[in-house]
């Protein structure tokens, strides 16, 4: 099946110790699915083990219908990948890295390379260097790279791993956008709540090597409230509260904006409106 | 061939071959200044321009092997390091094809370095010294055509020792990569050399030469002077070690893990 993931009792033990403990789940074709993970709870590993870097003690990993183990050339060539923290070949270009990439595929013309600098708004980085790039580019890049090869499923390690509150949600606009452009499945392995709740439609915990399902840990996620902002800058109250990270949802409505934010944190997010300067009419929080 | 292309590339960008150009160059040159300036000495009347091309050939084998050490350096332990050896086993790709695609790349650049020093050495030598009436070289003589079918045949044949020197260099990484992650570059230097030296001392007085300085000079003359059966043996005998090898690194890497 195009862009599905289906993990089923996978085990990875290492010294006597299960880093992946018997752990299942599936992601469906044009589907994206979060994995909340603290650091060191195993989300790099279990991204490597997916793309076939580490091998599992036991359990099965299938990919658009093939079986990793069993055929890792036809899983892994229509999935794109940045597991860990993005490498790239610091002395060459944008364009070079990812011209070596779609080399490696065959048969990916290079102005696909071109395609994916202007997805990721890098075309005018082209021609630099990218050890001159930030953190949030090379992470724009890598997902350019991962794009590369036309994937029915993207597999993102821990995306907001180097990257500060501005450059997570852009990162966030960018995978919406090529999940609104593309017929793309996601996986996502994250320690930023708020951005898997922005970014994913399900949700997964992940914590001693085992994945839980989004009820079992759901005390985490179900103290927020709501808030009803009366307001005619919705734009630029929405921009503000994208960059807010207790903020898990917005929604436009006629007077304004309505939005669900972590319990007692209302006071913090007035005063980060009113320090920005816009024209708020009510702030009312629970939705009174 | 893609796979060659980006390795090509990737040590085209690392511009290590160059300062090997230039070395080779000032070595020709005094070699040559050597030659000229010494009348009478015994190279005066063993170096022409026909013969030149040979002696050339032996520091360029020198440095060959210094070059395909640091490029096995390059395209594994630098790219392990830095990552992106893990990027390309990201993508559709066997992990022989990996290894093998660096293996050629590396041959392949080898060859570029020959082909250009072939050509170098031709025309300064013909520059500045006679270029004799006869090629002759260790003792044998031969009219031109010869002369020049064997220079060419012992450029070709010496890249078979080559291609084990670089193998054994790969393998070499795969095996020290077990105990230390990521060898340094001096590190690594000195330990292939040293260990392709000790190589060499063992295997010099191997029956089927008579030379006394060497085997790789024995390989050398072998190839130059004998291009009979024994020289296919020793194509063959470079060719399965070669292969061999290759098989191993893979075996190697297929089982290694990349953990976090």
């Amino acid at each position: 099946m195009s862009g599905s993931l289906l993990v089923q009792n996978i085990i990875k033990i290492r010294e006597n110790r299960s880093i992946l403990d018997n752990i299942s789940f599936e992601v469906h074709p044009n589907e994206s699915l979060g994995i909340f993970a603290r650091s060191g709870q195993g989300k790099t590993i279990l991204s490597k083990t997916i793309m076939g870097l580490v091998k599992i003690d036991s359990g099965k990993i299938t990919i658009n219908g093939y079986g990793i183990h069993q055929n890792f050339e036809k899983a892994i060539c229509k999935t794109g990948s940045v597991v860990d923290s993005p490498k790239f070949y610091e002395e060459l270009t944008a364009y070079q890295n990812l011209l070596l990439t779609a080399n490696l595929y065959g048969d990916i013309p290079h102005r696909r390379a071109w395609e994916m600098l202007e997805l990721t708004e890098l075309q005018k980085n082209k021609d630099h260097k990218v050890k001159s790039f930030t953190p949030a580019m090379k992470y724009r890049l890598a997902v350019a790279r991962a794009m590369i090869n036309y994937p029915w499923l993207l597999i993102l390690d821990d995306p907001t791993r180097e990257l500060d509150m501005q450059e997570s949600l852009n990162v966030s606009y960018l995978l919406e956008q090529i999940r609104a452009n593309y017929s793309v499945s996601m996986l996502i392995l994250s320690k930023s709540k708020e951005f898997l709740l922005k970014t994913c439609a399900d949700m997964l915990c992940m914590e001693n090597g085992k994945v839980f399902s989004f009820s079992h840990d759901k005390k985490s996620f179900d103290f927020a409230e709501i808030i009803d902002i009366y307001s005619v800058q919705k734009a630029q109250i929405t921009k503000i509260l994208y960059s807010i990270p207790c903020v898990s949802e917005i929604q436009s409505k006629e007077f304004g904006l309505r939005i669900k934010v972590e319990k007692d944190e209302s006071k913090r997010i007035l005063d980060t409106l009113l320090a920005n300067k816009v024209n708020i009419d009510y702030f009312l929080p629970s939705g009174t | 061939m893609n796979l060659i292309n980006n390795e090509l590339f990737k040590l085209h960008m690392k511009k290590r071959l160059f300062p090997f150009f230039i070395l080779n160059f000032i070595a020709d040159v005094l070699l040559i200044s050597f030659v000229l300036i010494k009348k009478d000495s015994i190279f005066y009347s063993l170096i022409n321009g026909q013969n030149f091309p040979l002696f050339s050939l032996e520091i360029t084998t020198v440095f060959s092997i210094i070059f395909s050490c640091m490029s096995v350096y390059d395209l594994f332990i630098y790219e392990d390091k830095s990552g992106t050896l893990c990027n390309e086993l990201l993508t559709p790709l066997k992990r022989k094809e990996v290894v093998f695609s660096k293996f050629f790349a590396i041959m392949l650049e080898l060859g570029v370095f020959f082909v250009v020093n072939l050509i170098f050495s031709y025309t300064i030598s013909s520059v500045f010294l006679q270029f004799g009436d006869v090629f002759s070289y260790c003792g044998v003589f031969l009219p031109f055509k010869d002369g020049l079918l064997k220079t060419i045949v012992s450029y070709i044949l010496i890249l078979f020792p080559l291609s084990g020197v670089t193998s054994f260099a790969i393998l070499l990484y795969f095996l020290i990569s077990k105990k230390i992650k990521y060898p340094g570059y001096l590190f690594f230097m000195v330990l292939s050399l040293s260990i392709m030296g000790l190589f060499e001392l063992i295997v010099s007085n191997r029956s089927f030469s008579s030379w006394t300085c060497g085997s790789y000079r024995n390989i050398f003359h072998y190839f130059v002077l004998n291009m009979t059966f024994k020289t296919i043996l020793e194509v063959l005998f470079f060719t399965v070690v070669t292969v061999f090898f290759l098989f191993l690194s893979v075996s190697i890497f297929k089982k290694r893990e990349f953990n976090a």
